[in-house]
């Protein structure tokens, strides 16, 4: 393979064969042997997490929310800090999606398969959360308006109601944006599979595409109509959920900063797992040929950028409370600065800002092993900020009586746990059976740039 | 001379420049009932063989719209059928109702560009003729396929493959 920086948008070494690109993205599924052993370990530890989730799911739904650390006054605990923290990270698959294909950059091509699926898996995982958490989780359709004979409707004024909707129509459009992109990938494994339940699975979900020019006209356009769709509706759920937040008269929540602030955090975890993703799949698949240092060095800079749009937040925040003036706001930042939960600000700092500002040098986001270190960082540091966020400002009521604090119990550290099995085990699946790359918007970018004919 | 027996035939061309050449070359001939199948978007054949519609818009408009006026409808209709009085807020507050508009707009338009897709491109079509073609399977793949279809005015087997496979790396038949 060619060495030094490659002059082509993509990345790829120019003169690639297609054919070098469905036998390493399309045959995956026909040709497993490599990758079996690595992969039946992962799936089995992952499906010891899932166990783990529906024991802790079985033990909250037997005997109630009170199993959790959330009470008076903190009662959001660890199910709307884990709510956020998912579904933050479920913004950056479809995002980073659609826009990189408006904005028409080829390296896009390499990733985004992974991370919308990616977030498929992660707004579930956020949207189990509010289910558990409503105590009485099967009555959760009353969340929804449905026709009752009580004429009774959701409190349409109240962000809870905006909340149910945001989740439910970003998981549709999601995954509509997916398998639009998809069919034409699903058509090209069913061509080339030999196996005969696999060419049906995938016959199935190909729909019987066959590629003609006029299929293809339809379906460029209808394609670039959903992702233009796309970004407006990342911003919209982001700064949704923090109305959650925001809208309440509670110090340390009731703040105009935190629609953009949210936005701009949501972006900034997805970013992180998208690294931790092609980082994984790269070493898993032994893909270096497609997701290459380039790819790594571009999301090393989304990342940075999308990074110190947050930290604009953790500044932005604090002196928005010193310069109210009120003094409950202040004493509210004060203790979630040198307060019992110090912890979760100042580690949210060190993670999110401090050890950020390495990606700085190009040789740090050209490194896969320091950008899987810093992205995981960022993931945890988010999960401090949720934490300092969400959990902090009610243990300091306006009532200094009813001040308290708040500890998260076994059952809410084997839930949280758990997640990652429902985010893994699906996931896992999808690499044994689904292209994990766009093996066709991939070849249409090779193609685009080999500059003419070469026959 | 249109044949009955025969759905058409489909040359074979190992890259998007060759079929684009081969179509050009069609139209100029004076076939009508030409279609390429590639296995990626080659947008340059949108203008050779006219396939400009911007009809796929226009569900995802069409979507948009059913989704906001639902969205807006829903929540007028649910305030004016059981008001709450909460906030000091109008029964109709429009400003919280944005939020929901603006979310089941998008949400429909998305779905209707799906089923507008699927209904412009005709499927899902599991059997087609055109898989019955060895050939083809690369359409989706590598290769890039030029088909005349037989009830085209100027189709003659004969002819119209002698003329195929002076550019083509090869020359398919398709049963109907």
């Amino acid at each position: 393979m060619k060495q030094g920086a490659p002059d082509t948008g993509h990345f790829l070494p120019r003169d690639l064969p297609l054919a070098e690109v469905s036998a390493r993205v399309l045959d995956v599924p026909d040709d497993f042997q490599r990758f079996r052993r690595t992969w039946w370990w992962l799936f089995i530890s992952s499906c010891l997490l899932l166990g783990l989730f529906v024991a802790a799911a079985a033990v909250t739904l037997w005997n109630g929310v009170g199993v959790w650390g959330n009470n008076i006054p903190v009662n959001w605990g660890f199910a709307i800090i884990n709510y956020m923290w998912w579904l933050g990270i479920g913004h950056a698959g479809t995002f980073i999606s659609a826009l990189l294909l408006l904005l028409n950059q080829p390296w896009r091509n390499s990733l985004n398969r992974m991370a919308e699926l990616m977030t498929i898996m992660a707004v579930v995982c956020a949207g189990i959360y509010p289910v558990l958490h409503l105590g009485r989780p099967w009555l959760f359709y009353w969340t929804a308006p449905y026709p009752n004979t009580m004429e009774l409707w959701p409190q349409f004024k109240s962000p809870t109601a905006w909340d149910f909707f945001a989740v439910v129509v970003y998981l549709g459009v999601s995954l509509l944006f997916l398998y639009i992109g998809s069919i034409p990938d699903f058509a090209s494994a069913r061509d080339r599979v030999s196996k005969r339940h696999y060419k049906v699975f995938y016959g199935l979900l190909a729909l019987g595409w066959r590629g003609s020019a006029s299929d293809w006209s339809h379906w460029r356009r209808a394609y670039r109509f959903v992702a233009l769709l796309a970004i407006p509706l990342v911003f919209a759920v982001s700064s949704g959920y923090s109305f959650l937040l925001d809208l309440a008269p509670q110090s340390g929540w009731h703040s105009t900063v935190f629609p953009p602030y949210f936005v701009a955090g949501a972006i900034f975890s997805g970013f992180a797992m998208v690294v931790v993703i092609a980082v994984a799949l790269r070493q898993f698949f032994d893909w270096k040929l497609f997701i290459t240092e380039g790819h790594l060095d571009k999301l090393g800079v989304l990342l940075l950028a999308s990074g110190l749009m947050t930290s604009y937040g953790y500044i932005a925040e604090p002196f928005m409370a010193f310069y109210s003036g009120k003094e409950h706001e202040i004493l509210v930042n004060i203790s979630r600065m040198t307060g019992p939960m110090a912890w979760s600000f100042w580690g949210a700092i060190l993670l999110n800002v401090v050890v950020l500002q390495a990606l700085w040098w190009p040789a740090v986001r050209r490194n896969a092993a320091a950008m899987l270190g810093i992205a995981i960082g960022v993931l945890v540091g988010m999960w401090f900020e949720r934490y300092m966020l969400v959990a902090h400002p009610p243990t300091r009521d306006f009532l200094v009586s009813s001040w308290q604090g708040y500890s998260p119990t076994l059952w809410d550290w084997a839930l949280f746990a758990g997640t990652f099995g429902v985010f893994l085990v699906p996931f896992l699946l999808f690499m044994r059976f689904l292209p994990m790359i766009s093996s066709f918007e991939l070849k249409e970018v090779l193609n685009r740039h080999r500059g003419g004919d070469d026959a | 001379m249109p044949d009955q027996q025969r759905y058409g035939l489909i040359a074979e061309y190992a890259n998007p420049e060759a079929l684009v050449r081969a179509a050009k070359d069609a139209r100029r001939l004076g076939y009508q009932r030409v279609e390429a199948y590639t296995p990626f978007a080659v947008e340059e054949l949108e203008g050779v063989l006219e396939h400009r519609s911007n009809r796929a818009y226009g569900f995802g408009v069409a979507g948009a719209v059913f989704g906001a006026l639902l969205g807006l409808g829903m929540q007028v209709y649910a305030n004016l059928s059981y008001p709450i009085m909460v906030g000091g807020l109008p029964s109709i507050a429009l400003q919280s109702f944005a939020t929901v508009t603006f979310l089941l707009m998008v949400g429909f338009a998305a779905l209707f560009s799906l089923l507008g897709l699927l209904w412009l491109c005709r499927l899902p079509l599991l059997n087609h003729p055109l898989h019955e073609v060895r050939a083809f399977e690369r359409a989706t793949d590598d290769r890039f396929m030029l088909l005349i279809h037989a009830d085209d005015p100027l189709f003659d087997m004969e002819d119209t493959s002698l003329w195929l496979a002076e550019t083509a790396v090869s020359v398919s038949e398709v049963p109907r």
